[in-house]
């Protein structure tokens, strides 16, 4: 009993302390980022390292970019949008998984396994850029631009490979189909890129006071 | 694969040029993106010494950076400074070294054409094998001074091999190892707002096998914040301040007129450089402001504003120009320069204020004479002197020069030069430079000067043959005393009687002022001549080196230090590299005077030196050194009958061996301690011919001196801990002759130098105190004194590119023969620096 009891303990240290190593890197942030960690929300910022099962969440007009540590895969995610990391190690290699439940998601990938996962899909890659995106419904797009993405659908469990301009879109029906990659198509991946280059706007806000002299002033906030 | 460079500064012959002997012994190791400390051990005039800069830029870049070298110990012998990260230092770092004499010469190492000939260091490669498994994630393509800056790492695919407690993080030539996060597989390192500029980050760690690796280096440029700058464009500069106070103490109790033996006066110092670049357009302002600055003084202080836009260059204020060895060099002209150049066509042009006038008095001693002539005495038989208060004064001095120079530095230069210095006569008052005695004759306490000078130079630069062949030869012409002014066609006419002669000086009195003290009086003569040839090649692993220079007697150059006149000078050099571990430099100088042949005897000066390095990887090293110095007089028989002058030959031989060892001993743990042992023993005599024996000799003096020297200095690697032990020794035999007995006075004397210190490193290193104290203890036949030196200070590196220093200093002197010779004086300094 007292043997079990040790190795419980010594598991759940050593998971413990597998799961607390960084996998990956945020190397931007712009905009309202949130980051969550086991329930907890702590700030985004830039030079973080993030750990298995983080989740990021980006507000309207933010950005958020981060990388694996194995240095093989970029992820850029969009405005808007909701993803969760997970990556394993085992003998050297890292296993990567982003889980998108909803937003766009860019991703160029060099090496090593990666899968892009959405409430329909499963996307594997290897060697290939590919934006995913996740609607309110569930139902996902794939635009690939470079290599090959096998998009494996969760409900039939049918599998098809996408070469670079081609879309595979997944209803929530489960239901493959993939296309050409249309200019319309094109057009909201350089929008998204954009959006995630330029610099924030600034607003300002002006609050009225009266000071006790009676005199109006402003309070000028700035964000 | 390790290089190294060394070389000797040539040692000329004796006192009379006060030239400095050093040795650079190169680091072991040269990392790009490491601080690299170097040392400079003076073997001889570390006293004549009073600063020294070391220039260095990344090989193939243009610009050259500076920083001050500081004694290591005071008193020497040794020197140290820390060549920095240097941006870009792939291909590996060029410098050189200045020194500032007392005697304001400058003299650097290497001696001759140091910045093409400058020391070379080869960027070394860290221990062990370059990984790919360290990989950089921080690749931002743009850092601003405004954000942090962040270094982060992954080594995933080696985390479960390496060491994690031996990783070491380099930013800039620091170890941050201390600052960062390092985890399993990744590391962070973060800084808050970085100052503009490069950085330079590596990663270093030891596998668990016992193999070392480290990464490559990454380079990122930190451009300036979005911080709206005063100025338009970039700026960036230095400014430092530098203070001193002292408070003396006497066991001698002294009365109000007596004077007191010479003390340092309070002082203070401030100095900013600044550098900025608009577009095209770069500009420069150095300013420098002392106490010591008196407008009765030749100026301290130094204003200068330079402004260069493509193909021109203008600076006003104080400058020194350099237009050829003999026109103007080393001195500086307040006024304006300016240089208009493109590839193969350059114009040089300077004018301004060389020497400020000045006013001063002293008094003169003069015997009383009675109404017969003869001088008067008291009733003790003493004569008794008449004081006269005489004043007098230095004219300001308007100075001009001009260069034309074709070609480029890459293949041939040629270049004309003409120089002209004027004493303006107006510019002091009469009273200040002229009285009358009592007899009516008008006396100068202070002359006016002219000086014209042109000369003309030419270098070949042969970079396949790696040869450098050039020449340069001057003629001047120099009025010791213009104040009569310039005389006329007529007067000149009757003084060199000749009636034919048609030059009429006051034609040219706006250009140069001839009358009779004009030296020579006739131009033409090659007595008005100075020139000099070298050439420079490496033939078979030889680095030769061959300079000819003859000064001629009547030459003046007064934009110029130094130049003995009548004087031929010849030096050889050649420097040896067997395969990197073994170096020589031997050599030998001639200088020898009257080569006019004017004189009733010529002196002779020869010196011969030989210097060794053996250096093997991993073992000590070994040094060797010999000079030789020899001087002679001979008489010049054509002169010495006509003048029936009477000859004293001498002899004077002197020679230095001098043997070391040294060695880095790393194996003792914790402690790495650099060690070194020198001796050196000389000898010294003089004899001249005795009167009496034509062929017999006569010595007057004896002298042998031994030397031995240990320095012992740890860097502590478990504490941020560094001491220093110096021990030196010297003691002196000399015998001094007595003319006419021919018997002897021996006395021995002995030196006894201790110095210890120790510094720490406190607060992220942002602090560090030292301690020194020094001991020097004279003894044998003469007064036994004993100097001890305590002091006190601490660096501050409060920010970055900050540095504060403070110290304090107690110095005590006694001697055993005198009990009120005593002394002690306190010392606080104070140095701010903030690079920017």
């Amino acid at each position: 009993m007292k043997k079990l009891i040790l190795i419980t303990i010594l598991v759940i240290v050593a998971l413990s302390l597998a799961a607390q190593s960084p996998v990956a890197y945020l190397s931007a942030v712009k905009g309202k980022v949130n980051l969550t960690r086991a329930n907890k929300n702590l700030t985004a910022k830039r030079g973080e390292m993030l750990v298995n099962s983080d989740q990021l969440k980006t507000g309207s007009e933010s950005f958020a970019a981060y990388k694996f540590v194995d240095g093989t895969t970029n992820i850029k995610v969009f405005a808007n949008s909701t993803v969760q990391i997970k990556a394993t190690s085992e003998a050297g290699k890292m296993s990567k998984t982003v889980s998108i439940a909803k937003g766009s998601v860019l991703t160029k990938v060099s090496g090593g396994s990666f899968q892009v996962e959405t409430p329909t899909t499963v996307a594997s890659v290897k060697g290939t850029g590919f934006l995913t995106k996740v609607d309110e419904k569930g139902e996902t797009m794939i635009i690939v631009t470079e290599g090959t993405v096998q998009v494996e659908s969760k409900e039939t469990g049918e599998s098809q490979d996408v070469e670079s301009g081609n879309t595979a879109n997944v209803g929530t029906d489960g239901k493959i189909n993939v296309e050409e990659t249309s200019e319309e198509d094109m057009t909201d991946l350089e929008e998204e890129e954009a959006g995630a280059d330029a610099e924030g706007t600034e607003n300002t806000m002006k609050i009225q006071v009266t000071d006790e002299n009676g005199n109006i002033k402003y309070i000028e906030i700035r964000y | 694969m390790k290089k190294y460079v060394t070389l000797v500064l040539i040692l000329l012959a004796g006192i009379t040029l006060g030239a400095v002997n050093v040795l650079h012994s190169p680091p072991r190791e040269f990392n790009p993106g490491m601080q690299t400390e170097l040392r400079l051990e003076v073997l001889q005039g570390f006293d004549e010494i009073v600063s020294a800069k070391i220039y260095y830029r990344a090989k193939g870049s243009g610009v050259w950076d500076d920083a001050d070298v500081f004694p290591e110990v005071p008193e020497g012998p040794w020197l140290r400074v820390m060549l920095p990260v240097i941006a870009n230092a792939e291909l590996g770092v060029e410098y050189y070294f200045e020194f500032i004499l007392d005697n304001q010469r400058i003299e650097t190492l290497p001696e001759f054409d140091p910045k093409q000939r400058a020391f070379l260091l080869d960027a070394e490669k860290p221990k062990g094998t370059v990984s790919k498994d360290f990989i950089l994630l921080s690749d931002d393509e743009e850092l601003s001074s405004a954000d942090d800056y962040i270094l982060a790492i992954s080594f995933f695919a080696i985390a479960d091999q390496v060491d994690l407690n031996s990783i070491k993080v380099i930013v800039n030539g620091k170890d941050v190892t201390k600052r960062a996060t390092i985890n399993q597989g990744t590391l962070l390192y973060r800084e808050s707002r970085p100052s503009p500029g490069p950085k330079a980050a590596m990663v270093t760690a030891s596998l668990k096998d016992g193999s070392e690796i480290y990464s490559e280096t990454w380079k990122q440029e930190i451009k300036p914040g979005t911080r709206t700058s005063i100025l338009p464009g970039s700026l960036r500069g230095n400014w430092n301040f530098i203070s001193n106070y002292y408070n003396y103490s006497y066991d001698k109790s002294f009365a109000e007129d007596e004077i007191k033996p010479g003390e340092s006066i309070n002082d203070a110092a401030s100095r900013l450089d600044l550098y900025g670049s608009y577009k095209f357009v770069e500009y420069q302002t150095n300013l420098y402001v002392s106490s010591r600055e008196h407008h009765n003084d030749q100026p301290v202080n130094r204003y200068t504003l330079g402004i260069q836009i493509p193909y021109l260059d203008v600076y006003f204020g104080d400058y020194s120009p350099n237009f050829g060895t003999y026109v103007m060099n080393n001195k500086n002209v307040r006024g304006i320069y300016s240089r208009l150049h493109s590839k193969y066509l350059s114009l040089f042009i300077a004018h301004g204020e060389m020497v400020r006038k000045t006013t001063g008095f002293y008094y003169e001693s003069l015997p009383q004479l009675d109404v017969n002539g003869d001088p008067v005495e008291d009733n003790e038989g003493n004569t008794i002197y008449d004081s006269f208060l005489r004043k007098t004064g230095t004219f300001k001095q308007e100075a001009v020069a001009a260069r034309l120079q074709l070609g480029s530095d890459t293949r041939y230069v040629f270049g004309l030069n003409i120089g002209r210095n004027r004493d303006i006569i107006s510019s002091l008052s009469e009273d200040h430079y002229r009285y009358f005695n009592t007899d009516g004759d008008t006396i100068y306490t202070s002359y006016a000067r002219d000086n014209l000078v042109i000369s003309m130079d030419g270098r070949l630069n042969l970079p396949e043959q790696r040869t450098v062949v050039g020449a340069e030869v001057a003629g001047s012409m120099y009025n010791s005393n213009t104040l009569p002014g310039a005389m006329s066609l007529e007067d000149l006419q009757e003084y060199l009687d000749d009636e034919d002669f048609s030059i009429d000086p006051q034609d040219y009195e706006d250009y140069f002022i001839i009358n009779k003290n004009m030296e020579p009086l006739k131009p033409g003569s090659i007595s008005q001549v100075a020139w000099n040839a070298y050439m420079r090649t490496v033939l078979f692993g030889n680095n030769l080196n061959l300079n000819y220079s003859e000064v001629f007697p009547s030459f003046r150059s007064m934009s110029t230090n130094y130049l003995m006149n009548d004087v031929r000078t010849i030096s050889v050099s050649d420097q040896i590299n067997y395969k990197n571990l073994l170096f020589n430099t031997l050599g030998f100088n001639r200088i020898e005077d009257n080569i006019s042949g004017h004189r009733t005897e010529t002196n002779i000066h020869d010196s011969y030196f030989l210097q060794s390095i053996v250096r093997f990887p991993n073992l000590p090293y070994l040094k060797l050194g010999f000079n030789k110095n020899m001087g002679k007089n001979e008489e010049n028989m054509d002169v010495a009958d006509t003048l029936n002058t009477v000859f004293s030959p001498y002899e004077r031989n002197s020679q230095t061996i001098t043997i070391g060892v040294g060695y880095n001993i790393q194996q003792i743990p914790m402690v790495p301690t650099q060690v070194d042992l020198t001796f050196r023993t000389g000898v010294d005599d003089n004899k001249n011919r005795s009167a009496a024996d034509p062929d017999a000799w006569i010595k007057s003096y004896d002298i042998k001196n031994n030397n031995i020297s240990l320095s012992i200095q740890n860097k502590y690697t478990e504490l941020p801990l560094r001491t220093t032990i110096v021990f030196s020794s010297n003691t002196q035999d000399k015998k001094t002759y007595m003319p006419i007995d021919l018997d002897y006075e021996k006395a021995k004397n002995s030196n006894f130098n201790l110095f210890l210190g120790g510094e720490y490193l406190l607060w992220q290193e942002k602090l560090k105190p030292y301690l020194q104290y020094r001991l020097v203890n004279l003894g044998g036949d003469q007064d036994k004194q004993t100097y001890n030196y305590y002091t006190l200070g601490v660096d501050v590196f409060p920010w970055q590119d900050m540095t504060a220093n403070t110290s304090f200093g107690f110095k005590t002197y006694k001697n055993d023969a005198d009990s009120e010779a005593g002394t002690s004086v306190f010392t606080w300094q104070l140095m701010l620096n903030q690079r920017f």
